[in-house]
C-alpha cells in the first residue's frame, strides 16, 4: 500500500524579515491566484489545514499558509533569548510584505483571522495596489480587552494550558469535536510569551480606528467576517468597522466562533466560497466541505 | 428557579464522578468556588481530585473565586446548545451575564477544568 500523503507541500523558506535572517515554515497546495493565509495570535498555519485540502479552492487558488516566526515550526530569529517579543503593527505589515516578496507572489489575496483579520485593514489602508483582495475573519479595527494578557506568561500558571483554556470558549458549540480539540492543541503548543507578544499588536499597538479612514475599497476589495459565538471580536465589533469603510462587505457567520477555518471548516466554507468566487469566478461545489456536526 | 439551580450545583459531585476524564485533569487542582445564583450560593471545593459542594453559610466561609449570575443565566449555560451569550463563563462575563470576582490565580491555573465542571449539567440537560 502506498503512503497516504495529504496533497500539501511543506517547506522551509529562507528570507530576511525586518532585515534579520529567518527560517519560516510554509505549507501550500493548489495553483492559480495566490491566497496567503494568516493564522491567529498564539497559533500557527495548521489552522488552515482543511482549506489546504479543499479541492474546490486549490483548483483555482495557490493556498499558502506560513507559521509566523516563533510559531509552529518557524524558528525565532537569532538572539531571541535576549528579547521580549512584542508584535508591532509596523513589524507585522513588514513581515507580510517580506513573505510576499520572498515567495514572488503577484497581487495575492490575503485571508487573515483575528490579528490576521485586523492587519488586513492596515494592508488595505497602506498597500491596496499590492493585493487582489483582502479578507479579515474575526477582523475589526478595535475591540475592548476582556482579560489581562499577563496571565498568558507567568511562572505560576502553565502557559500552554491557560492559553488554550482562555480561548476554548471562543469556539462555537456543536462543531466537530476533533477540530475543537486540534484548535486547542495548537494553543497548548505555543512558545512561552508568544501569544502574549502577538497580542501586543491586538491590544496596544494595533488600534486601527483612525487608519480605516484611509481605506479605498475601489483600489482593493475588502471583506470582513465574524462568527456569532466570538465574544472577543464580536459581530458588532466587526460590523462597526465594516460600516465605517465604504464598500466593505460584512459577513456574520452562524455556528462559528473565533477560529472558523480551524474549528469547523465546512461551516466556514459556506461563507468563504462566495467571496472566493467573486474574486476568481464561479467555483465548483466544494467536495466534502459540507458543514460538519458533532455526533 | 433558584432552588433548581442550587439543586443542580449540589449534584455536581455526582456528575463529576461520572466523568473520570475530567477528574483525572482535576487531580492536582486546589480551589474553592463560590457559585451564586441570585441570592443563594454554594461553596464548591476541589482538593486532590475530590469535590464537595455545600451551602454557603456566612461570611466566615472563605473562597478563592466567586461566580455570580442570575438563575436564568445558569439555566441558559446548561442548555444543550447554549446561545452565544451563555456558552462560556468568561463570555458570560463579557456579555454582562456573570460576575467573576476574587483571586484569579487558582482559577487561571485550573481554568479548563473549572469550565468543564461547571458545564457538566449541560450533558444532562
Amino acid at each position: 500500500m502506498s503512503p497516504r500523503f495529504d496533497p500539501v507541500t511543506g517547506r522551509y523558506l529562507r528570507l530576511d524579515i525586518g532585515g534579520r535572517p529567518h527560517r519560516l515554515y510554509v505549507e501550500e497546495a493548489g495553483q492559480g491566484i495566490p491566497l496567503l493565509c494568516l493564522h491567529t495570535a498564539g497559533s500557527d498555519g495548521r489552522q488552515y489545514r482543511d482549506l489546504l485540502l479543499d479541492e474546490s479552492v486549490t483548483s483555482r487558488f495557490r493556498v499558502i499558509a506560513f507559521d509566523m516566526p516563533r510559531h509552529g515550526k518557524s524558528s525565532p530569529p537569532e538572539g531571541w533569548q535576549d528579547e521580549e517579543y512584542r508584535l508591532s503593527t509596523e513589524a507585522y505589515v513588514g513581515m507580510i510584505l517580506d513573505v510576499c516578496a520572498a515567495l514572488e507572489l503577484d497581487r495575492p489575496v490575503v485571508l487573515g483571522c483575528s490579528i490576521g483579520g485586523r492587519i488586513v485593514l492596515q494592508l488595505a489602508a497602506d498597500h491596496p495596489e499590492r493585493f487582489r483582495g483582502l479578507i479579515g475573519a474575526q477582523g475589526a479595527a478595535w475591540q475592548d480587552p476582556w482579560y489581562d494578557t499577563d496571565w498568558l506568561h507567568r511562572p505560576d500558571v502553565h502557559g500552554g494550558e491557560v492559553c488554550a483554556a482562555l480561548i476554548s470558549g471562543l469556539i462555537a458549540p456543536g462543531g466537530p469535536a476533533a477540530d475543537r480539540h486540534e484548535t486547542l492543541w495548537h494553543y497548548m503548543q505555543g512558545g512561552p510569551g508568544v501569544f502574549k507578544g502577538d497580542l501586543w499588536f491586538y491590544r496596544v499597538d494595533g488600534d486601527l480606528r483612525d487608519t480605516i479612514a484611509r481605506i479605498d475599497t475601489a483600489r482593493c476589495p475588502l471583506w470582513l467576517m465574524a462568527g456569532e459565538y466570538d465574544f472577543s471580536c464580536r459581530p458588532e465589533d466587526m460590523i462597526a468597522t465594516a460600516e465605517a469603510i465604504p464598500g466593505c462587505r460584512a459577513v456574520v457567520m452562524e455556528r462559528l466562533g473565533h477560529f472558523p477555518m480551524s474549528e469547523n471548516y465546512g461551516q466556514f466554507a459556506r461563507s468563504l466560497t462566495p467571496i472566493l468566487e467573486e474574486i476568481s469566478g464561479p467555483v465548483p461545489l466544494a467536495q466534502g466541505a459540507g458543514a460538519n456536526q458533532e455526533t | 428557579m433558584t432552588n433548581q439551580i442550587i439543586d443542580t450545583f449540589m449534584r455536581l459531585p455526582v456528575l463529576f464522578t461520572g466523568h473520570p476524564e475530567i477528574a483525572r485533569r482535576a487531580d492536582r487542582a486546589g480551589i474553592v468556588l463560590l457559585l451564586e445564583a441570585g441570592s443563594e450560593a454554594v461553596r464548591l471545593q476541589l482538593e486532590k481530585g475530590q469535590m464537595t459542594v455545600r451551602p454557603a453559610e456566612g461570611p466566615m466561609q472563605g473562597w478563592d473565586i466567586a461566580l455570580r449570575a442570575a438563575p436564568e443565566a445558569w439555566a441558559d449555560h446548561w442548555q444543550a446548545v447554549p446561545a452565544p451569550d451563555s456558552f462560556d463563563i468568561l463570555g458570560m462575563a463579557r456579555h454582562g451575564r456573570m460576575r467573576i470576582e476574587g483571586n484569579f490565580a487558582p482559577l487561571m491555573r485550573h481554568l479548563q477544568v473549572v469550565k468543564d465542571i461547571l458545564a457538566l449539567p449541560r450533558a444532562t440537560a
